[in-house]
């Protein structure tokens, strides 16, 4: 007997951690991320541990993720219904030392993994039509732009291209959605926030202040319901109103 | 490490940098090149240094303590 699961890209922490723990409550997962030990804290937080399975993989190894997926689909009798994408890296630089390599690294990850990996699941000797939802975790900066984030706001512009692309494409079978997070509180940001610079400017940039991820993974649980049946296509922004502060510095 | 500072000298728009020389008195040296050395950093010894941290070091030798540092903890 087949078994259905929910992919997440990035589960080892941060924003892609909170989701599994709050889609764990209701579903079976495949937790992918390069990882090992975060992944198992991650499967120690989640209800229900032993129906979720773990997929150690790094995914700037574009070229082995299709037989990778397969294998681990075939092995363990699963499909995957829904797939999340978390996954993500951030290279801040100035656009003259932005070379192929850079663009190369973060491209495999946030973007080429993804399209992979959605290539992947369509195919039905893979994942047998069973794909229903993706949800890709983009960002404000794909929409807008910031010094230094030249490749990374690329990667996001990318995916939500693809993104509206897969929406028509695959209609009405399945659902495909982008959501641009603002600043959340990750391990990450909090280091920053140790900066009492930093904490003044995201005072006056976000009037709801900092977002935590469970207010990223409460959204993902919404899309992935019949309550949201009706979207797709979109890129959702949800940033404290960061992006609708125009209030003068 | 030769490598890296080859990466370094072409960052800053220098021929070569010394070990003596110090970050800021290049004139490329400014909030956004810092943070693409710290990029260089993360992609070559896969080594996460924070802003905050490259501010505290003066010199091209401290970074590059700074980096074998953290390469052995």
């Amino acid at each position: 007997m087949s078994r259905d699961f929910i992919l997440i890209t990035g589960a080892a922490s941060g924003i892609g951690q909170k989701i599994a723990v709050h889609l764990s409550r209701d579903h079976r997962l495949l937790l992918c991320d390069k990882n090992r030990d975060g992944l198992n804290s991650t499967l120690e937080l989640c209800s229900g541990n032993a129906a979720h399975l773990l997929w150690e993989f790094d995914l700037s190894n574009v070229a082995e993720i299709r037989v990778s997926i397969e294998k681990i689909l075939k092995d363990s009798y699963s499909h995957v219904e829904a797939f999340v994408h978390s996954a993500g890296i951030m290279k801040v630089m100035r656009m003259k030392d932005a070379d192929y390599q850079n663009a190369m690294q973060i491209f495999n990850v946030n973007f080429f993994s993804a399209a992979e990996i959605i290539s992947s699941l369509l195919k039905k000797n893979i994942n047998q039509n069973s794909l229903k939802n993706i949800i890709f975790i983009s960002a404000i900066l794909g929409k807008f732009g910031a010094r230094g984030h030249n490749l990374y706001s690329s990667t996001k512009a990318a995916l939500d291209g693809l993104m509206k692309s897969l929406a028509v494409e695959l209609a009405p079978a399945v659902r495909v959605n982008s959501i641009l997070p603002g600043g959340v509180r990750t391990p990450m940001a909090e280091y920053a926030l140790t900066d009492p610079d930093i904490v003044e400017k995201i005072k006056q940039d976000y009037p709801l202040g900092l977002g935590e991820t469970s207010d990223i993974a409460n959204l993902v649980e919404f899309l992935l319901s019949e309550k949201s049946r009706w979207i797709t296509g979109q890129q959702i922004i949800i940033d404290g109103g960061r992006t609708a502060n125009m209030s003068q510095k | 490490m030769e490598e890296f500072l080859k990466k370094l000298a072409d960052i800053l728009e220098v021929e070569k940098v010394e070990m003596n020389n110090v970050l800021t008195d290049f004139d490329e040296w400014d909030s956004l090149t810092s943070l693409s050395i710290i990029a260089t950093i993360d992609a070559d010894f896969n080594v996460n240094i924070s802003a905050e941290q490259l501010v505290s070091v003066s010199t091209v030798g401290d970074l590059i303590n700074l980096i074998n540092e953290k390469i052995k903890r």
